[in-house]
C-alpha cells in the first residue's frame, strides 16, 4: 500500500512538472510570436512603442527605445 | 561653335551643381582619434537612464530620464559627491510629468517638462547643496510639445517647433510665444506640404546656443543633419552627413522612424560644435529585437565641427554614450552611459 502510494505520488509529481514545463514553453512561444507580429505590425499602419529610451513615443508621450 | 559652347555651359552647370551639393554633404573627418574612458566613481546608485550632464562652477547636475522618484541629481564638481535630487516625478502641482533638457542660469536651473508644457525654475538653497522649486512658466498653448530648449538671453527662450510650420519658436520669460522662424530644411517637399506634423516629429532636434559667439546649433535625433544658425551674422548652414535626412514612414499622422538613429546631444563651445552620433540603423535594431537582443543604446562617436560647420575631428569611443559636457580649457569631455552601472565617464582629448 505504502509502495503504491509512493508510486502514485511520483507519477503525480512527474505529470505536474511536465504540464508546468509545457505550459511555460507555450507562453514563451506565444510571447515570442506576439513580439514578432508586433514588430512586423509597423508595416500595416499601426504605430507602437517599446522599452525605455530617448525616442519620443508619438502616441503615449513617453521616452522609448523603439517605435514601429 | 555655338553648339559646342552650349554643351560646355551645360556640363559646367551640372558640375557646379554637384560641387555645391558636396559643400553641404560631409563624408569624412580630417582627423580621427580613438578615446579610452575613465570611469567617474559616484557614491550613489540612483541612475536608470542618465541622459544629460551639465557642469556649472563647482556643481554638476545629471538628468535621469527614467528615474522613478526624481529626474535631476546634484553633485559637487569635480569630486562628484552626491548632494541632493530635485524635479520630483508626479502629477501634483510642484512635480514634473516628464523631463527634457535643463540648463544653468547663474543661481538657478531651468528644466523643461514637456508633459505639463512648462519651464520650471529651481534655485539654489542658501546652503548651496540643494535646488528648490521656485516657479513654473506655462508655455503658450500655440506651442506643440516642447522637447528641447535653449536660452537666448535673460528674457527669451528658443524651442524647436514641433508643429512643422517653422523651425523654432521664440518664447518670452512668461512663456508667451513671440514669433516663429525658419523652416525645416528638408528636401522632402511632399512631406513639407502635406505631412508637416510627421516631418517635424522625424526632425526632432537637440539644440544648444552660445551667446558669446551667437551660434545656435541643432542636430537631428534621426538621420545625420547638423544646422548652424549664426544669429549675429544672420547666416544659416545645413550640413548633411552620410546618414542623410531623417527617414520616416507616416502612420496615423505620426512619423515613425525608419532610417538611422542620429545625434543625441550637441554643445556649442567658444571654438567648436561637439555632437554625439549613434548611426545605428532601425533595420539592425529590429533584426536584433526579433532575436530578443536589445543592442547598446547610445553613440560611439563624438563629431566635432567648426562654428561654420566644417568637419574637424571624429572621436571613436570605447563606450556607447548619450549626453556630453565639454570643457575646452581642461580638454576633457564628461559623458553619460545608459548601458552600464557606471553612468558617468570622462574622456581626455589629449
Amino acid at each position: 500500500m505504502n509502495a503504491k502510494l509512493k508510486l502514485f505520488c511520483l507519477i503525480f509529481v512527474v505529470c505536474t512538472l511536465t504540464y508546468v514545463y509545457k505550459k511555460s514553453k507555450s507562453v514563451e512561444s506565444e510571447l515570442f510570436m506576439f513580439n514578432v507580429e508586433a514588430l512586423a505590425g509597423g508595416e500595416n499602419g499601426e504605430a507602437s512603442c517599446y522599452g525605455i529610451g530617448s525616442l519620443d513615443c508619438p502616441q503615449e508621450h513617453r521616452k522609448v527605445y523603439f517605435i514601429w | 561653335m555655338r553648339m559646342l559652347l552650349l554643351i560646355l555651359l551645360f556640363f559646367n552647370a551640372c558640375s557646379s551643381h554637384l560641387s555645391e551639393w558636396k559643400e553641404i554633404v560631409y563624408e569624412n573627418f580630417p582627423q580621427e582619434k580613438y578615446l579610452k574612458s575613465t570611469i567617474i566613481e559616484l557614491d550613489t546608485a540612483i541612475f536608470r537612464y542618465p541622459f544629460r550632464v551639465r557642469i556649472h562652477k563647482d556643481k554638476a547636475v545629471i538628468l535621469d530620464l527614467h528615474n522613478d522618484a526624481n529626474f535631476y541629481h546634484l553633485f559637487t564638481y569635480p569630486e562628484f559627491t552626491y548632494l541632493s535630487s530635485f524635479g520630483k516625478k508626479g502629477e501634483a502641482p510642484l512635480e514634473m510629468l516628464s523631463a527634457e533638457n535643463f540648463l544653468f542660469d547663474e543661481q538657478s536651473v531651468w528644466a523643461l517638462d514637456a508633459g505639463k508644457s512648462q519651464l520650471i525654475r529651481f534655485e539654489f538653497a542658501l546652503t548651496n547643496d540643494s535646488l528648490l522649486y521656485q516657479e513654473a512658466v506655462s508655455l503658450d498653448k500655440d506651442l506643440l510639445r516642447a522637447l528641447d530648449f535653449a536660452q537666448y538671453n535673460d528674457s527669451t527662450f528658443i524651442i524647436p517647433d514641433y508643429s512643422g510650420d517653422n523651425r523654432f519658436c521664440w518664447v518670452n520669460r512668461q512663456g508667451k510665444l513671440l514669433r516663429k522662424t525658419g523652416e525645416i530644411p528638408s528636401s522632402n517637399k511632399e512631406a513639407l506640404k502635406n505631412a508637416c506634423s510627421a516631418l517635424a516629429q522625424a526632425w526632432r532636434s537637440f539644440i544648444d546656443y552660445n551667446p558669446r559667439n551667437g551660434i545656435l546649433a541643432a542636430v537631428t535625433q534621426l538621420g545625420e543633419v547638423l544646422e548652424i544658425y549664426n544669429l549675429k551674422e544672420g547666416k544659416h548652414v545645413v550640413r548633411i552627413g552620410p546618414g542623410g535626412e531623417p527617414e520616416f514612414q507616416i502612420s496615423q499622422s505620426y512619423g515613425v522612424p525608419t532610417g538611422i538613429m542620429g545625434f543625441s546631444d550637441v554643445q556649442v563651445t567658444d571654438n567648436a560644435i561637439y555632437t554625439v552620433f549613434h548611426g545605428r540603423s532601425f533595420k539592425e535594431i529590429t533584426y536584433n529585437l526579433q532575436k530578443g537582443i536589445e543592442l547598446p543604446d547610445g553613440g560611439r562617436y563624438i563629431y566635432v565641427f567648426s562654428l561654420e560647420g566644417e568637419p574637424l575631428r571624429k572621436y571613436v569611443l570605447d563606450h556607447y554614450i548619450y549626453g556630453i559636457s565639454v570643457n575646452e580649457e581642461k580638454d576633457i569631455i564628461l559623458a553619460t552611459d545608459v548601458n552600464k552601472d557606471e553612468p558617468l565617464i570622462e574622456y581626455k582629448l589629449n
